[in-house]
């Protein structure tokens, strides 16, 4: 399947990757209100990790078999058979974070919204196409394509 | 292909899914004791305090068994297995034949004989039956004793405190949770549980009950305590469900069915998963593992169950703990700690000869699959030992060959 690859080497360390994914996951849809209205700041569902000078994206893998699904106890957590996206289907999630220890990348936090759990993760932006952390990388330091597993 | 799964849980569902994988087209018939599809056991203490709803209990869609063409019987109980016919008797004399059988029976409370204990005047907690009987009990300004502070009583202590319920916690142990807590965290969240208005006992245990000329419960404890209440809840552990291939040659029992490692049980065609496996903690996310594994073994697959370290997040009351193998562990082992008592962090990582066995995490929880796969994969620690506690520890504190190796994934 198709996933979102880091190219460490390219990456210049802006977090432009979680401001877009923080307002492609808003309900405006825009960067002001998706931070001053949605007060969504610190939701992004990547996560850019420094070791400076080194920076890298990090998020969901969409595992074959993914851990956080196995582990989810209310059956919130699903891989789509389809498309093979892993997300999390916020309204079924009780906030136990099962997920969050299940996942060997670190690549789920636990998140709050209205009060809500909402466990912060990459779902690929199923919902909109091309994923929005690699349509706003100024580098290509993501990309989006099909690689042989394991390659 | 003709498959029979014994158990409607977690285990079963997921069983369902890894046959689909192999087999569209087999005949899949599923015989579940309880009166419901599947549903998420742990989310009963949810339900109980109104987090969740009726509506919003079931595991899988109902949708999900027509499109995988299962057949699901609600309410029948398998009695009797002949692995020589390959069929299995239902308690209504319906027999079932099978070319594949899952036992997916999972495993119940555990409750022990004590004196005047009945069925009638105490609770278990473990099934959607059991939260609607305790719901009915379980009004404001009511009193619980609950026997054994593990994850089960501590998610009903919770459950009934949000209900208005006041809360004595019984535990033998000399603290709560003693499998995942380490002493010291075991203080913080007993500190945290008191600071709410839970009673707690330790090194102590239910050796009485009697039913008082007011309806309500005198407990008498080991310590020589009494304490009255109005509900009990035994919560001290679960026992497999092992009674269908009990004597039965062929079968090893011990405690839960010994299983090989593609989850067969030794009868022709007999597999096991979830609770019910021997040695197997009784946790959801290996019954899931361990059913998806042995569906698709059954359907011809050849997979391997790596048997995966307990692990465990529990939300009480607000506190969040994610224990991880041995993550109580103490003497004979390098500890790494952490604690912020204030804000109620504690975070203990267990290391034996430099490689991760355990980890603690309470109310700091960010990152911690990581130190899962650390532990699960034994990755030497040695070069990052100083990174793993940083507020900023992730991937990147990892060796390049790690992170990297983990990233192409």
């Amino acid at each position: 399947m198709k996933k979102v690859y880091a190219r460490p080497a390219y990456c210049m360390n802006c977090h432009l990757c979680e401001v877009n994914c923080i307002v492609a996951h808003s309900r405006s849809h825009d960067v002001f209100r998706a931070y001053k209205r949605e007060n969504l700041r610190g939701t992004g569902r990547v996560i850019v990790e420094e070791k400076l000078p080194l920076s890298v994206a990090v998020q969901c893998r969409h595992c074959t078999d993914p851990a956080c699904v196995a582990g989810c106890i209310s059956g919130a957590m699903v891989k789509d058979p389809a498309t093979g996206i892993v997300y999390c289907q916020e309204d079924k999630c009780v906030g136990c974070w099962t997920c969050v220890a299940s996942c060997p990348f670190g690549a789920i936090r636990p998140g709050e919204k209205n009060g809500r759990p909402l466990p912060l993760k990459c779902d690929l932006c199923r919902e909109e196409g091309e994923p929005a952390c690699v349509a706003g990388c100024p580098n290509r330091a993501l990309v989006f394509e099909e690689r042989r597993a394991g390659a | 292909m003709n498959y029979v799964l014994i158990g409607n849980s977690v285990a079963a569902v997921n069983a369902v899914a890894g046959i689909r994988e192999y087999d569209r087209e087999g005949d899949i018939t599923i015989v579940s004791a309880e009166n419901y599809y599947a549903y998420g056991r742990p989310l009963i203490s949810y339900w109980l305090e109104q987090r969740v709803h009726e509506k919003d209990l079931p595991y899988r869609p109902e949708t999900f068994f027509a499109q995988n063409k299962v057949r699901v019987l609600l309410g029948r109980r398998a009695v009797r297995l002949d692995p020589e016919a390959r069929q299995v008797f239902l308690d209504d004399g319906e027999s079932l034949p099978y070319d594949r059988l899952l036992l997916a029976t999972g495993g119940r409370p555990l409750v022990p004989p004590i004196n005047g204990l009945t069925p009638e005047n105490h609770y278990t907690f473990m099934t959607y039956d059991d939260v609607r009987r305790l719901e009915k009990a379980a009004s404001p300004g009511r009193e619980a004793v609950i026997l054994g502070a593990g994850p089960t009583g501590l998610k009903a202590m919770e459950s009934l405190v949000r209900r208005g319920v006041k809360v004595t916690l019984v535990e033998l142990a000399d603290r709560i949770w003693a499998p995942a807590l380490d002493p010291g965290a075991a203080d913080l969240v007993t500190g945290f549980l008191q600071d709410r208005g839970v009673n707690i006992y330790l090194n102590d245990t239910l050796e009485g009950v009697r039913q008082g000329d007011n309806g309500r419960l005198d407990l008498e404890l080991k310590s020589g305590r009494r304490l009255a209440a109005d509900i009990l809840v035994v919560a001290i552990g679960v026992r497999p469900n092992v009674e269908l291939l009990q004597d039965l040659p062929g079968v090893t029992i011990n405690r839960g069915v010994a299983v090989g490692p593609d989850l067969s049980t030794g009868l022709p065609g007999v597999y096991a998963a979830g609770d019910v496996v021997a040695g197997n903690p009784p946790l959801l996310p290996h019954a899931a593992i361990q059913g998806k594994i042995a569906g698709r073994n059954m359907a011809g697959g050849r997979e391997t169950y790596k048997p995966v370290l307990p692990y465990n997040a529990l939300g009480i009351l607000g506190l969040h703990i994610i224990s991880i193998g041995l993550s109580a562990a103490g003497e004979g082992y390098e500890i790494l700690r952490e604690a912020d008592p204030a804000a109620r962090v504690y975070r203990m990582l267990v290391l034996q000869d430099n490689r991760l066995v355990g980890g603690l995490l309470i109310n700091r929880i960010d990152r911690a699959g990581i130190y899962r796969y650390l532990i699960e994969e034994g990755i030497e620690v040695t070069s990052f030992k100083d990174r793993l506690l940083q507020p900023d520890f992730g991937l990147l504190s990892l060796p390049d060959n790690l992170w990297q190796q983990q990233l192409a994934k």
